[in-house]
């Protein structure tokens, strides 16, 4: 029989293989038209399955109004047995936790206000002296610093010295300045600021950058003065790709002249008042080379008046000289610092009437000082690298026939332990020898701290 | 005819390997900069006009005088302040005082 189909087809000359393709599409295609049938069928539902569902619909919609009712009276009641002050506080309590953020908005912003504007700073120390000749004692300093940036060009800058002498405590403005950015290399000041040409008092003397617990001789005493009252312009050029140059001018009160019995000759230069119309004129100028040597030279010329004006027109010209080295490398498994700094001063000449003795006293009236100091901290070395050691060597010589005739070496030799990088213990023995005075040696130690 | 359908093939393989290895090398030198500059700004090495960075400038000119503190001590409204009060002392000029803070803001 199912021969005779296919020999009708070859009859009919149809090819096997369009046969073949008629009936493997008609075996595809009646699954499809079967599933049709059938979803075409699912579309509609009969009127006895259409009445149960509208009924359950319609029992359904009143259980929901029925338990709506019931929760409704539940809150009434609720909200009945509440006291009034509890559900006038429960209404209030988001307005009183908006008014809290908001307070605390404002703190927020007051405080980012401060923390970007002012800033406290400064040192502190305390320390026991024990010198030959002269006894022991315990000192205390306290030097906080007072920062006020007022804008990205101006800053206020002042420091306040508190240092027991004697019975007293003695209180000092080191320093109290207003400073303008102009441009990238020129910054003006006006105040009270510290001497450009005394690079000890205006770099290192905080207690905690001084490695040794005393300063330096030459560089207080008379010599150089530590702080300027007046105008300064200062800056930085670079001028080679591995050499800038530093600068400061300087115009200020300049200094006065002791007449004293005691220190006739030397100058004064806390000069608050000038006794003279005179101004000194002065500045600094350095060469840093390599970002880490750094030599300069400063002077100061002024026209100096005693003040009671007994003496006047007197010429003073003061010159520094000050270098200073470092270098950090493994090669030497730590950190090397070389710094010093040497001053001299000529005062014209003059005749000081001694008003104790009645005396007259005539000398050349130059100065000279200064001082050399090493240190070398093993940072490479782990069980070493809080210790460090420091070495200074200081001179200092006035004038023979002066009331205040020295003439003095001093080696120092000290040894520092860091707790921490702005916090050290010092210790060190003052090594004095004088020509015109008894020598004093001194045993030192100090704690530090800057914050 | 062998000549024919190598040249339909070599010469649109060889534009298409000049064109995917001209793009490659282009991106190649844009991530290296990305990254670099990415670097840069994670350690805040930023240049001043002499070429120093930041943390180039911070490393000579604040552990000249003295110990640094770590960057983490202050605030970035703290290192404004110190920043300018140092500016001062060191005689830094206003680049590398703006360098030096904003490495010391981006360390913090």
């Amino acid at each position: 029989m199912k021969y005779y189909f296919f020999n009708r087809c070859l009859k009919l000359k149809i090819s096997r293989f369009w046969v073949s393709l008629i009936c493997v599409s008609l075996a595809n295609l009646v699954p499809a038209i079967t599933y049709a049938e059938t979803s075409s069928k699912s579309e509609y539902v009969t009127r006895k399955e259409y009445d149960q569902l509208k009924k359950e619909l319609v029992e359904i919609k009143a259980s929901l109004k029925k338990e709506e009712k019931q929760s409704l009276d539940k809150n009434d009641k609720k909200i009945e047995s509440v006291p009034t002050k509890e559900l006038n506080d429960s209404q209030s309590k988001p307005d009183s936790i908006l008014n809290r953020i908001s307070n605390l908005e404002s703190h927020a912003e007051e405080s980012k206000f401060l923390d970007s504007h002012m800033l406290l700073a400064g040192s502190a120390s305390a320390g026991y002296i024990n010198a030959e000749n002269q006894g022991s004692s315990f000192t205390s300093k306290f030097s906080p610093i007072f920062l006020w940036n007022i804008n990205d060009r101006l800053l206020f800058e002042g420091e306040v010295e508190l240092e027991l002498s004697d019975s007293d405590t003695e209180t000092k403005l080191e320093y109290a300045q207003i400073l303008y950015s102009l441009n990238d290399n020129l910054t003006i000041g006006a105040g009270k600021f510290l001497s450009p040409l005394n690079v000890f008092v205006e770099r290192y003397e905080p207690a905690w950058i001084n490695k040794l617990p005393d300063t330096p001789l030459a560089v207080y005493d008379g010599i150089l003065p530590e702080s300027e009252l007046g105008v300064q312009a200062r800056g930085g050029v670079p001028v080679l790709e591995d050499m800038k140059v530093l600068y400061a001018l300087y115009v200020s009160n300049g200094p006065s002249l002791n007449v004293d019995s005691d220190s006739a000759g030397s100058l004064n230069f806390d000069n608050f008042n000038d006794v003279n119309n005179n101004k000194a004129i002065g500045g600094r100028i350095g060469f840093l080379l390599f970002s880490n040597l750094e030599v300069g030279y400063g002077l100061e010329e002024s026209k100096t008046n005693s003040a009671d004006g007994e003496l006047t027109g007197l010429n003073a010209f003061l010159q520094s000289a000050d270098c200073d080295y470092s270098l950090e490398s493994s090669d030497i498994s730590g950190r090397f610092n070389i710094r010093g700094q040497y001053a001299w001063t000529e005062v014209g000449d003059a005749i000081y009437s001694l008003p104790d003795s009645g005396s007259a006293l005539e000398f050349n009236n130059n100065r000279n000082g200064g001082y050399l100091q090493i240190s070398y901290r093993p940072t490479k070395i782990e069980d070493l690298k809080n210790w460090e050691l420091v070495s200074r060597i200081d001179h200092i010589k006035t004038p023979t026939n002066s009331p205040e005739s020295l003439d003095e070496n001093r080696y120092a030799l000290g040894v520092d332990y860091w707790l921490d990088s702005r916090t050290l213990v010092k210790a060190a023995y003052d090594f004095d020898d004088q020509k015109n005075n008894p020598s004093s040696n001194i045993l030192l130690f100090q704690l530090a701290t800057g914050f | 005819m062998k000549k024919y359908k190598n040249n339909l093939v070599f010469k649109p393989t060889l534009l298409f390997l000049f064109l995917f290895f001209s793009v490659a090398i282009k991106s190649e030198a844009a991530d290296e900069k990305d990254t670099k500059d990415r670097n840069n700004a994670e350690e805040g090495t930023h240049k001043n006009f002499s070429g120093s960075s930041g943390i180039q400038l911070w490393n000579a000119n604040c552990g000249r005088c003295h110990n640094r503190p770590a960057p983490n001590k202050y605030s970035d409204g703290q290192w404004e302040i110190i920043v300018h009060h140092m500016r001062t002392r060191a005689n830094l000029t206003g680049k590398e005082a703006s360098a030096i803070g904003e490495f010391l803001k981006s360390a913090n």
